[in-house]
This record gives structure tokens, C-alpha cells and sequence, in this order.
């Protein structure tokens, strides 16, 4: 059984499509990226999936279940517009937030402290959220999102104002969440995170689907005959190689006129040292950039 | 419901550990009773000595009446002028403290003037300036010749007068009241306006600074991702309303009560208190729910405070008007408040408080059945607003929008 099924959703604010027709699937134990420009309809689409607003037409289930059932304690959602009770102490905020998702009281109290421990705020627990600083209340509101130990978690823009040691730490976290076997989907704009994590990605733009599949297909499918080498062979001027351009690590793209089989065969049959030698996928970011049309 | 409950513990437990709330709750009765009982204290006491002062001046007087005259009473130090003029150069030398004038047509007139150095406090402004001794040494002067026992009876012509009022619903010999106890019952009805009046604001002040301040937090969206806005907005009404009732019930006990019961003797019945409590439920069910529901549409407490004023208006009418709801219970002006949901619970709460004789059965059902519609339907208009406007910050909606958000 999916743990996200959306089905042809569609949602429309006067003559705005947030969302048209969309339709995909989340596994168990599946790390997915949400993504798409501002403005795509990334927020509206999770917002009907957890029952905060409703479709005008297609269906939703999570779970099994149409989210407007019980449901939703087996859920996580962390916003992109959030914060905590500024002027309650962080365990009450959490245990609050624990019962909310239907855990006992002893239960929420205990597990508040467990996941502040796991995010290094446990001294704080008596302390007002606001006087944590802003990274801190961050991580107290992940503690918040997970304690509950949920099947399926979105999780809106999570590294926003976290420090590289921190991002890790919520990098680690949720891969336990997902390794637990629950489904994550993660909405962010740092490619270099979904590219990290995800396994699967849906890009949506003005609503609608562009483009969607695993990670590795995705890039796979906007490859073009590039290549990246070391080799102390010379490339300007073959008449294999288009252009080429230094890339990292003292690596070289080639932009090729012929598969890149060929290239290689010609060198190994000439006698070069080839250090390395690999086709160039794009990264995410340029795909995202071309796929919306943002690309230069 | 568990949620529900979850949701209005935490509302009460998070507002009654406020300080706040201790400073309101404890602070506000102890300093009302000390202000109000000192500024009494010193009110009574000024009042006291300036009578005293009055009563004991010396006097100076010109008589131009032509009455008889007679002797002063015994013991009083008057000095007589032959004129107005020498009267008023002489008074500071001669020690008088007020001049009393007795013009020629004083028996046609009953004029009398009255001059003095003494300057009234706030508190004596209604002092005659004549003591009342004067007055009796005129009383005897206008009936001179006439026994001593007359003259006594026409200086109190009515001693201690009994008085009945014949209740409106009056059918026989037995159905009159004292005044002393229409007294009480209107004590206990303005006591009882005001408490339900107090309680059901109180509750609307935390309920719309709840809000504001969890759409100030942005916490509101992690928290429907858990609970519905109908669950949200149920458990902050009884967790809110508890919180309300207890500062009330704490308010009644400390200070309120004491100063009614010590201010006007106080009719104490336990049928009251249920009548009250009814009363407090609809009146801050429906008004709660309102201010949620149309207090959600601003950004922050500000403009929440700025879209909820006109219920603010509507709430506090009883109480503006407490003088004409209790002294016709059954007129024009009460019927009209008990007919507006939001004034009703006051209004009824006071009428029956004032005339429980007169206030008929069927209309107190019929207000309570009336309550009970508005407010289901207060509820879920505003369930309905607060779905959506929860998730508003810093976009006001536009009327077009709120009307689509009530046909979804």
C-alpha cells in the first residue's frame, strides 16, 4: 500500500490553477522530492494533503485513508510558515503538539525529552521559546514534527536558517525516519539536499507536472554527449569534441559530437592514460532552471 | 472530543500559569477594594467634617422680615447686623463664619441668602449653609403663638414614613414589598449584570489575544495539521471559558461580592448562580465563536481588535444601560435587548434578577431556546471563517471571498 496517493487533484483560486491535475504516489520508507518555483503550488498541493484546505476535484488518500479521517495523528507536517508558542516553555510546547497527535500524556512528556536529546536541546526543555535562538526553536519545531514517530512526513523548506552541523543533523534524522520505513516528502529549493536524500522528485510548475521519476532517470533523461575527464591526452581540436570547459576537481567537460563510447574506444585504442572518465549529468538545479523555464 | 480536551487544557493550564492572569486575577480586586475603600473612607470623613463645620460655625445674621422676634436658642454665640453692608465688613473681625440674609418678603418668599468664607469640598457640595438650628429658631418665629407640641409636629410633620410598593402583578392584600427588599433585589440584579457582563468579556479578551497571538507565532498551520478548526476553536472556547470562570468565581469570592453585600444587603440565592451560569454559556459561546470567527480575519491583534468592536458595542449595551434594564424590567428597552442574541444573556440575567415574579417563564425559555439557535449558528459561521482565516497573514480578505469561504 502507497503511502501517498494523490489522484488527479485539482484546485483553483478564482481563475488560478494552484493545482492542475496532479497525480503521484509516495512509498513507505521513500525520501521524495516536492519541488518547483515559488508560486508552483508546492504549498497548496501539501495543504490538501493534510486536510487543511480541500481539492475541487481528483482525490487524496495517506495511509489508506481520505486524510479527513482519523488518519491525520499518523501524519506530520511541518509548515513553511511556522513558529512555536513564543511564550511557553519548550517540553510543554512539544508535549502539547504529542497529545495533539493523539499520544498519551506520560508518553508525550517522555518522547519530548528523547527527541530533544536527539537535537542536542535538552537543557533547554525548561526554557521559554523565545529565548532560543532562531536555529535552535528550528530544530525543536523537527523534534516537534517527528516525536510522534509518523508513517508520512512533509516536511516545507526544513534547512531554512540552519547551519551546515545542523543540516546534517536533520539530514540524519530524517533518513532514520525514512529508514524506520516511514515516507518522507521533502518540499525545498536546495537541490543540492533533494540530490542528498531523495529518491524519487515530482517538479510541478504553475500547477501542473513537468517532470517526475527518480532521481538518477531524471538526470538520465536530460543528459546530452557530455563527458567528464582527466587525461593526458589533448582535446582541443579532435574532431570528436564540440567544446571543451574545465570542471571540478581539475576534471574537464567535454561536449561531444559522438557517443561518448566512441571517444573513449579512440583513446584507449591510442594509448592515452585516462584518470577518469564519466558521462556529465546535469545537476538537478539546471534541469529545474531549464524544466521552468528559468534557465539563462 | 479527546482532542478537544487536549486542546482546552492546554488553553486553560497555559492561561491560568500566566502572571498575568495571577496580577488580574488577585492584584485588581485587592487594589479596587483598597482604592475604592480608601477614597470611600475619606469621601465619608470630609463629608462628616464639613457638616460638623457647618452646623458649629459661627453665625451672623440681618433680619429684615419683621417676623417676631424672639430669643437665640440656648448656647448659640449669633451676632445681629442692622444691615447687609456692616455685616459683611464686620463678619471677619466679629469671627462669623456665614452671614444669613432674611429679606423683607422672606414669609411670602422663603428666601433666605446665605454668605460665607467657607469654601465646599467636592464632597458637601449639596450643603445648605444654614445650620439646622437656624432653621428651627424660624420655624418658631413664623408660628409664634402657637403651642409648643404643634410647633414640634410642624418641624417633622412625617416620622420614619412605612412605605409598600404594590408589585406590578399585584392580586391581593399580600402582594406588596418593602422597600428595603426591592433595594436588595436591585443590588442583586446589578451585581449579577455585571459579573455575567465581566465574565463573558474576559473570556472574549483571552480568546481574541489567544489568536492573535498564535497567528503572530505562525503556529496555527502545525497545529490544524493535527486537529480540525471546529476542534481548535470548540477546545479554546471551554478551555478559555474555564479559565474566564475561574477568575470570576475567584473575583466573587476575594472582593466583589464582599463589597456589594457590605454596599447594598444582598439576596444570596443559589438559583441565581444556575441561572447565571446558563447564561454565561450561551453569552460566551456565542460571543466567543464570533470573535474567533471574525477576529481570524485580521493579521494580528490589532486589526482582530478593529473588525470585533461593533460585537464589543453589542456586549457591553446592558450593562451601559443598566439603569433603565433594571428599573423596568419588563419595558420596552429590556424586551429589545433580551430579543438581540448578543445582549440577551445580560439582559435576561438582569431582568430575572430584578423581578423573578414578573419575568414570565415562557420568555426565559424562549430566550434560552432563542440563545441556543444563535449560537449553534454563531458556531458554525464562524468554524467556517476561522477554517480559512486562520491561514491569513498579512492579506486582508475581501467581502467576495468571506462570502465564498460561508457557501463552501
Amino acid at each position: 500500500m502507497a503511502a501517498l496517493e494523490v489522484d488527479r487533484v485539482v484546485k483553483s483560486y478564482g481563475l488560478r490553477r494552484a493545482a492542475d491535475g496532479v497525480s503521484f504516489t509516495v512509498e513507505p520508507g521513500e525520501v521524495f522530492g516536492l519541488l518547483g518555483p515559488n508560486g508552483a503550488g508546492k504549498t497548496t498541493l501539501i495543504r490538501m494533503i493534510m486536510d487543511i484546505i480541500r481539492p475541487d476535484e481528483g482525490s487524496i488518500r495517506a495511509l489508506g485513508a481520505p486524510v479527513a479521517t482519523g488518519v491525520k495523528d499518523r501524519l506530520a507536517y511541518l509548515p513553511e510558515e511556522r513558529g512555536l508558542y513564543q511564550k511557553q516553555r519548550v517540553a510543554d510546547v512539544l508535549v502539547f503538539l504529542g497529545e495533539l497527535k493523539g499520544l498519551p500524556h506520560h508518553v508525550a512528556r517522555r518522547r519530548a525529552d528523547e527527541y530533544l536529546d536527539r537535537v542536542g536541546l535538552l537543557e533547554t526543555r525548561h526554557k521559554k521559546m523565545r529565548e532560543l535562538s532562531k536555529g535552535m526553536q528550528q530544530k525543536v519545531q523537527i523534534a516537534a514534527v517527528l516525536l510522534h514517530e509518523p508513517a508520512l512526513v512533509i516536511l516545507d523548506e526544513p534547512f531554512i536558517g540552519l547551519d551546515p552541523a545542523n543540516r546534517a543533523l536533520v539530514i540524519d534524522l530524517l533518513k532514520e525516519t525514512a529508514a524506520r520505513g516511514a515516507a518522507v516528502i521533502l518540499s525545498t529549493h536546495l537541490m543540492d539536499q533533494v540530490e542528498a536524500l531523495c529518491s524519487r522528485i515530482l517538479l510541478i510548475h504553475e500547477g501542473r507536472e513537468v517532470l517526475a521519476g527518480s532521481v538518477r532517470e531524471v538526470k538520465e533523461r536530460h543528459a546530452d554527449n557530455s563527458v567528464l575527464i582527466e587525461t593526458d591526452a589533448p582535446l582541443e581540436g579532435r574532431p570528436e569534441v564540440e567544446r571543451a570547459t574545465p570542471a571540478k576537481n581539475g576534471l574537464t567537460r567535454l561536449s561531444l559530437r559522438v557517443p561518448p563510447e566512441k571517444l573513449l574506444a579512440a583513446l584507449v585504442a591510442e594509448g592515452r592514460a585516462i584518470r577518469h572518465f564519466e558521462r556529465a549529468l546535469p545537476s538537478l538545479e539546471e534541469i529545474f532552471l531549464k524544466a521552468t523555464g528559468a534557465a539563462p | 472530543m479527546r482532542k478537544i480536551l487536549v486542546v482546552a487544557r492546554h488553553e486553560f493550564v497555559t492561561t491560568v500559569r500566566r502572571i498575568g492572569f495571577l496580577i488580574v486575577t488577585i492584584g485588581l480586586p485587592l487594589l479596587m477594594g483598597l482604592l475604592g475603600g480608601g477614597v470611600l473612607l475619606l469621601n465619608a470623613k470630609s463629608m462628616t467634617e464639613e457638616h460638623a463645620g457647618i452646623q458649629g460655625a459661627r453665625l451672623g445674621y440681618v433680619d429684615r422680615s419683621g417676623l417676631a422676634p424672639a430669643e437665640h436658642p440656648r448656647g448659640a454665640d449669633w451676632k445681629r447686623y442692622d444691615d447687609a453692608d456692616s455685616g459683611r465688613r464686620k463678619m471677619a473681625a466679629d469671627g462669623v463664619a456665614i452671614l444669613i440674609l432674611i429679606p423683607e418678603d422672606y414669609l411670602k418668599s422663603g428666601k433666605i441668602e446665605a454668605l460665607t468664607t467657607r469654601r465646599p469640598s467636592i464632597t458637601s457640595i449639596g450643603e445648605t449653609y444654614v445650620p439646622q438650628v437656624f432653621v428651627d429658631w424660624l420655624v418658631r418665629r413664623v408660628l409664634a403663638g402657637t403651642a409648643e407640641d404643634r410647633v414640634a409636629r410642624a418641624r417633622h410633620p412625617v416620622e420614619d414614613p412605612v412605605i409598600q410598593f404594590i408589585l406590578p402583578d399585584a392580586s391581593g392584600p399580600q402582594a406588596t414589598e418593602r422597600p428595603e427588599d426591592y433595594y436588595r433585589r436591585l443590588g442583586t440584579a446589578f451585581f449579577f449584570l455585571i459579573l455575567l457582563f465581566l465574565s463573558i468579556s474576559v473570556v472574549g479578551g483571552y480568546l481574541i489575544q489567544g489568536m492573535a497571538d498564535e497567528k503572530e507565532n505562525r503556529v496555527l498551520e502545525m497545529v490544524i495539521s493535527s486537529v480540525t478548526p471546529g476542534q481548535l476553536m470548540a477546545g479554546k472556547l471551554i478551555g478559555l471559558g474555564a479559565a474566564g470562570m475561574l477568575q470570576v468565581v475567584i473575583w466573587s469570592i476575594l472582593g466583589v461580592s464582599t463589597v456589594v453585600m457590605s454596599a447594598v444587603s444582598f439576596a444570596l440565592n443559589p438559583g441565581l448562580f444556575i441561572f447565571c451560569a446558563i447564561f454565561f454559556l450561551f453569552g460566551s459561546l456565542l460571543y466567543g465563536s464570533l470573535l474567533l470567527g471574525i477576529g481570524s480575519l485580521g493579521t494580528n491583534q490589532r486589526e482582530a481588535m478593529q473588525y470585533t468592536w461593533v460585537l464589543n458595542l453589542l456586549m457591553a449595551l446592558p450593562a451601559m444601560l443598566w439603569f433603565i434594564v433594571l428599573a423596568e424590567p419588563q419595558g420596552v428597552t429590556a424586551r429589545v435587548l433580551t430579543a438581540i442574541p448578543l445582549t440577551a444573556p445580560v439582559t435576561m440575567m438582569a431582568r430575572y434578577a430584578v423581578d423573578p415574579a414578573g419575568t414570565p417563564t415562557w420568555e426565559i425559555l424562549a430566550t434560552m431556546a432563542w440563545l441556543g439557535l444563535w449560537t449553534y449558528l454563531g458556531l458554525r459561521f464562524s468554524a467556517k471563517i476561522y477554517r480559512v482565516g486562520l491561514l491569513l497573514y498579512g492579506k486582508r480578505p475581501t467581502p467576495r471571498e468571506i462570502w465564498r469561504w460561508l457557501r463552501a
